[in-house]
């Protein structure tokens, strides 16, 4: 199955959050993950979602998003031609005899130590799906205590975006068409 | 000038201001500011239901019949949960009910309060937008934006949820008639001028239309929302192109045009379904190809170019590939459509599709047969009335033989086929068309699922006519049964009560017809009856829905008789 990237411009609400995942589970497509964050307008958070499924399902899923009252634009974009970025936090144990391999590994993969302590590290390390898998693979031999990894953020080309996919619902209401700027 | 007003006064000067004048509902502890404040807006009439349920059928009904937002009030919890089979019924039929109801005070929210439940988050999937009320100051704004996204566009349920403790805050408020804000209809907005692509994309459409052989016109609930009536018609009258009408299409053009063809679908007539199945061209205006139209979508209408006129965009290309899709208001684009096709007759297509049409051959005991009985109620009620069906086999009858000529005079619930409909929704359309008959006919089962409402209909003078089919059986699970479960009849038997003491226990008048030459007297004495009034028909047990599509059969395969033995599966 071809994977794609649902990418939506919404407003930064609870309710509407809780709205959107809704119409995405409910579309009941495998989602690989997703993620949240504030995007550059005030008031307004990106939800990435990164669906397998045919094109066709993964468009009515777009289409049922952008249906929410509280959606302002919802882009679908083959994975491929996207710029995409994971991030993770890694905490490895360490003792003084491999330190020094640790941290030829945490310089291989540009990766950076946030915290230090006698037992383990922290390390932060940024970069595309594959290279996060080969960068924790790499740290495996040594003990992983603990990881937190974000989803994918997804920003397509310039060319893409703004693209055709975008439109604004029929019925706009008066309070979020007074949120969105002209 | 402005005064010191609690949340629940200030909303119910909000109903007013949009135009309501009619609330079903039910109090309970979380929504008492509301029914405190009530009193006080004698323009706003209460309509005590027997069950929330039914308060959210009657708000869909009185929705569908005017054209207006039907509105529906439940207290928290369990009030609240009873309203959800009534959203999801105006949901799936795009009606505008809009919906409050009280809720827990904000501190205790996520408490588990008594009587506390997330109403929001259980309707999300089943309403087109919900809104809480976090505090007074928002009140206005949000109930004026609930009224609007009900109404707009492709119309639906909207839910308004308000604390306890939000309804008793208190804030200044001008309730003077000139500060009042009317409802925004954006239906009634200015069109959007058509863009280029949408012309070029509306002459692909004509052209495929006046090159097509076997065209069909195949209409839904888009064209008695959008009140289309007369554009589409006048589009069929310049064309000579078919019209096929969807359950929820019913009576959007009278039965005795003669373009009508009639219904599609799993209970669609033969010839019906056959001029599907042959047809070049079909223009869809406002339907969703549902699956009970469509049957294996796979195998629908091969021959066919699909061109889908559709308000909301979402549903071009949904259920079935579509050569075509012009997104807009149903009346809009017909006008435009019509102006660049070509007269024409389509004489010799519609010569083909009379070729399809089949005789029904079924006998019925004591000779009632649904056509009888429906061809009864409608010369028994005179013009203007209105029909509202519930869910089953006698849905179907209702659909296919009573004969509508009325504009909008079919209500039915359709996308969610939910039992119990027809009773509470009637009360609704009473209220939008006071003046007129209504008839809810239903069978033993679906009567029995809201027959509480009786109380409802005579506690606040209500004449509706309630029509019972009764074959001791829910007959459509029956049917299935017969054809696909080898007749094994599983939880179908029905024992009803003795209806007509029923109607005396009520004190309104009730009659049971057991053969077709009672027919015609106990529907006039009911229609002429001031108040609410029953008839129970005694119809064949194991009678029937002939033709029938399978399930996820083709439209080309109907079934046109009982199988002599069905297998078990």
């Amino acid at each position: 199955m071809p994977t794609w990237v649902v990418s939506v411009l919404m407003q930064d609400d609870l309710l509407a959050l809780n709205r959107a995942t809704g119409i995405i589970r409910r579309r009941n497509l495998p989602v690989g993950s997703v993620s949240l964050g504030p995007t550059s307008r005030a008031g307004t958070l990106r939800l990435t979602c990164v669906v397998s499924g045919d094109r066709a399902a993964t468009d009515r899923m777009a289409n049922a998003l952008r249906k929410m009252v509280e959606v302002r634009e919802v882009n679908v974009y083959a994975e491929a031609e996207c710029a995409s970025r994971e991030h993770a936090l890694v905490r490895v144990r360490v003792s003084p005899a491999q330190l020094s391999a640790l941290l030829d590994a945490v310089s291989l993969f540009e990766a950076t130590v946030v915290e230090e302590s006698p037992h383990d590290l922290l390390i932060e390390a940024t970069g595309a799906e594959p290279f996060m898998m080969s960068f924790l693979r790499a740290l495996e031999p040594f003990g992983i205590l603990d990881l937190a990894r974000g989803g994918p953020l997804v920003l397509p080309p310039p060319s893409v975006a703004g693209a055709a996919h975008a439109f604004r619902p029929a019925a706009l209401s008066p309070r979020v068409a007074a949120a969105i700027p002209a | 000038m402005t005064e010191l007003l609690s949340g629940a006064h200030i909303l119910c000067h909000l109903l007013e201001e949009q135009g309501v004048d009619l609330v079903f509902g039910y109090p309970g502890g979380a929504i008492m500011p509301f029914y405190h404040a009530l009193p006080e807006s004698p323009g706003l009439r209460h309509i005590l239901v027997r069950h929330e349920q039914a308060a959210s059928h009657a708000a869909d009904g009185y929705a569908r019949a005017s054209g207006r937002p039907g509105v529906c009030v439940a207290t928290s919890g369990p009030g609240a949960t009873n309203l959800v089979t009534g959203l999801a019924t105006a949901q799936m039929d795009s009606s505008p009910v809009v919906a409050i109801t009280g809720q827990v005070p904000r501190a205790m929210i996520g408490r588990d309060a008594f009587q506390e439940t997330d109403i929001i988050g259980i309707t999300l999937p089943i309403t087109k937008h919900s809104l809480v009320i976090d505090d007074i100051t928002e009140l206005p704004e949000k109930v004026r934006e609930a009224f609007a996204i009900a109404t707009a566009g492709r119309p639906g349920p909207v839910l308004i949820d308000v604390p306890k403790d939000v309804q008793n805050q208190k804030m200044e408020w001008d309730s003077s008639p000139s500060r009042r804000v009317a409802a925004e209809s954006p239906s009634r907005r200015a069109a959007e001028p058509p863009t280029r692509r949408a012309a070029e994309e509306l002459e692909v459409a004509a052209r495929l239309i006046n090159e097509a052989r076997r065209p069909l016109l195949m209409i839904g609930h888009g064209v008695i929302l959008g009140r289309a009536y007369a554009e589409v018609q006048a589009f069929a009258e310049k064309t000579g192109i078919p019209i096929i009408t969807t359950l929820l299409g019913i009576s959007a053009i009278p039965e005795s045009h003669p373009l009508h063809l009639g219904m599609p679908g799993m209970h669609g007539e033969v010839h019906v379904n056959r001029a599907i199945q042959h047809a070049d061209v079909i223009l869809g205006i406002g339907l969703r190809f549902d699956d009970r139209v469509t049957g294996n979508t796979a195998a629908f209408a091969p021959q066919a170019k699909i061109i889908h006129v559709d308000l909301d965009p979402t549903e071009i290309g949904k259920n079935v590939p579509v050569a075509v899709g012009l997104i807009g208001d149903a009346r809009e684009i017909t006008t435009r459509l019509s102006e660049l096709v070509s007269s024409r007759h389509c004489e010799a297509w519609r010569e083909e599709i009379r070729g399809f049409m089949r005789e029904r051959h079924e006998s019925f005991r004591g000779e009632m047969s649904p056509e009888t009985i429906l061809t009864a109620i409608r010369e028994g009620s005179g013009p203007g009335c209105t029909v509202v069906s519930d869910v089953g086999q006698h849905q179907m009858w209702v659909a296919k033989l009573y004969g509508y000529q009325e504009r909008n005079s079919h209500i039915s619930s359709g996308g969610l086929g939910t039992m119990g409909f027809a009773v509470p929704a009637a009360m609704g359309v009473h209220f939008a068309r006071p003046d007129r008959p209504v008839w809810a006919i239903s069978g033993d089962g679906g009567f029995q699922m809201n027959m509480q409402e009786i109380a409802t209909m005579v506690q606040e003078g209500i004449p509706v006519k309630m029509a019972i089919f009764n074959n001791g059986y829910l007959g459509m699970v029956r049917q299935w049964q017969q054809f696909f479960h080898g007749r094994r009849y599983s939880a179908t038997p029905i024992w009803s009560p003795d209806y007509t003491k029923l109607a005396e226990a009520y004190g309104i008048a009730g009659y049971r017809v057991e053969s077709a030459r009672q027919i015609d007297e106990a529907v006039t004495r009911a229609v002429r009856d001031p108040g609410p009034a029953l008839v129970e028909f005694m119809i064949e047990q194991e009678a029937n829905v002939f033709p029938m599509i399978p399930p996820g059969g083709s439209l080309s395969e109907p079934i046109e008789s009982a199988p002599a033995a069905a297998p078990v599966p």
